[in-house]
């Protein structure tokens, strides 16, 4: 038992130990500080921001029933609290898309961000949980090492190759594969088993609290929203089990079937087509804001750096620093 | 110490550190408090899904009601809630201080009698609709009224209404209409609730049909 912990604690050690050019963090980087300001002038354009985060004895339309704590420490849910939480926000996120400013912009993006829109907790998505869980893990990453303006100050150059931590990728990896696990357990609704006719999605798409325009034709293409709801939820189910075929990739000297059978294939890539049309179908249909470009740019984690060598020698080329 | 077994110490303390955050990730990824709340249960949608269940148990020869089963999974709901507020409690602090949440609840149970928030006003021709959603020719606040975070803020309306925010919310609507549209005399604002049709009814041409709830109107005088 003893022995078997040791194993495991020196093989958990080596993980969190690999090193890996930093091309696919900094592309994330740039997708995630993207989104952020996205999300963040959209609150703003529509009148959200006002309305929702501001309490009504400032200007807004609701008496708040809670407020955070880096509003309480600024004063309280006035405009000015507010409007102050969305510049630092805003500014914080350019900065992550430009990598510029080392890990501290990620800090403040996460909190401010973290701070506004939780201010009314009926208008927060867990798109909102998956951009501060980004950025958590990217203020630990290496994300600011090449294709920033970090890099361009330190170096002189756009970009660098020099190996940094890889335990951040795979931690976004993992974020998205529990992300997925919990969401599909939490369908406890008979509509998305077998034994409701895997009807869920029809379902949704006659809410009209998400659909983008009138969807009431979907029935006529009801056993495809069918197939579409068991594809989704034994996705999201199942979306755990990758960890076995990550797993079975390090483990070296077994050859056990259920091993075999692992390592076969790489599993990464039916994952992945499923996931990214499944986000593509939510995008086209259905307003949940940011979830599916949030959750793309975690897929961009599945990427490992030696698979970007194309296209990076391409875009080493264009910036000027030689195909490297 | 040399520098070897620095960057050795370093490197164990590291894995340790994102252990702790592996393990913080999943556990905070149970179902939170949430699941044991009074007015879920007895939110129409929960009962439509507990008689699901109950029909389903019938047909496996299990007969239950769905009050009684719904009695039965609150109180399993309870005794898991207390649960888990006791193995997430080493890692609460850690994500609320590093904004590193959890919680994935996400169309956990499709919604069958949605509510629609509607927004009439009345001028010298008698009333007419400023407000329906995807209606083109009621788009008063369309740009606001239809953002992710409205629709998420309207759709609780229909799952476990907050009535202090609903009378605040349709007052500023009112307000707004009556300020930006001077003809208006009055504004009328209701939740528009009915039952989805199943394909077969949609597919015979049938369209919902349903009654208005929690009307309010704000006069002109009112303001």
């Amino acid at each position: 038992m003893i022995a078997r912990l040791r194993r495991v604690a020196r093989a958990w050690i080596a993980l969190t130990s690999e090193q890996e050019p930093p091309r696919v963090l900094a592309l994330l980087r740039v997708a995630v500080g993207l989104v952020l300001l996205g999300s963040l002038f959209s609150a703003y354009a529509s009148g959200v921001l006002e309305s929702m985060w501001i309490d009504q004895r400032y200007g807004g339309a609701l008496e708040l029933e809670r407020t955070t704590f880096w509003v309480e420490v600024l004063g309280g849910p006035s405009r000015t609290v507010i409007f102050g939480l969305f510049a630092a926000a805003s500014l914080s996120a350019a900065l992550v898309v430009l990598g510029l400013g080392g890990r501290v912009p990620y800090l403040v993006a996460a909190q401010a961000y973290d701070s506004l829109v939780r201010m009314n907790g009926d208008t927060v998505g867990s798109y909102d949980s998956m951009l501060t869980n980004a950025l958590y893990l990217l203020f630990f990453s290496a994300a600011n090492a090449t294709l920033s303006v970090d890099c361009r100050l330190r170096s002189g150059s756009w970009t660098s190759e020099r190996p940094r931590p890889a335990w951040p990728r795979y931690l976004l990896i993992f974020q998205l594969l529990v992300l997925y696990g919990a969401t599909g357990l939490q369908k406890l609704s008979l509509t998305w088993t077998p034994l409701g006719g895997y009807s869920a999605l029809y379902w949704v798409f006659q809410d009209p609290t998400w659909r983008r325009f009138d969807l009431s034709f979907t029935a006529f293409a009801y056993p495809l929203l069918v197939l579409g709801t068991a594809v989704t939820w034994h996705f999201e189910i199942g979306a755990p089990l990758l960890l076995l075929h990550y797993r079975a990739l390090r483990q070296k000297g077994n050859e056990g079937r259920l091993h075999r059978w692992l390592v076969r294939w790489d599993l990464r890539k039916p994952f992945v087509l499923v996931g990214v049309c499944l986000h593509t179908g939510i995008l086209l249909l259905l307003n949940v804001g940011p979830f599916s470009l949030i959750s793309l740019a975690y897929y961009l984690a599945f990427l490992r750096p030696h698979e970007l060598d194309r296209p990076w020698s391409w875009l080493r080329t264009r910036l000027g620093a030689g195909p490297g | 110490m040399t520098p070897s077994s620095t960057s050795a110490s370093f490197a164990k303390l590291r894995a340790a550190l994102l252990a702790f955050h592996v393990l913080a990730v999943v556990v905070l990824s149970l179902p939170g408090a949430q699941v044991a709340r009074s007015n879920r249960w007895q939110s129409r949608l929960m009962r439509q899904d507990l008689a699901d269940w109950a029909a389903q148990l019938e047909e496996l020869g299990i007969r239950v009601s769905a009050e009684e089963l719904g009695r039965t999974a609150q109180g399993i709901a309870e005794s898991y809630v207390a649960w888990r507020s006791v193995a997430v409690a080493p890692f609460q602090a850690y994500s609320e201080v590093t904004k590193a949440r959890q919680g994935w609840a996400m169309f956990a149970s499709p919604q069958r009698h949605p509510y629609e928030f509607h927004v009439d006003g009345l001028t010298d021709r008698g009333w007419t609709p400023l407000y329906r959603p995807h209606d083109n020719d009621a788009r008063f606040l369309a740009g606001y009224l239809l953002h992710n975070r409205m629709r998420k803020f309207q759709g609780r309306f229909a799952r476990a209404m907050k009535g202090h925010y609903y009378e605040d919310f349709t007052e500023f609507v009112a307000r707004r209409a009556l300020e930006e549209n001077p003809e208006l005399r009055a504004v009328w604002l209701g939740l528009y609730g009915y039952a989805s049709l199943s394909p077969e009814r949609v597919r015979a041409g049938e369209r919902p049909s349903g009654s208005y709830d929690n009307v309010r109107i704000f006069g002109r005088e009112a303001q």
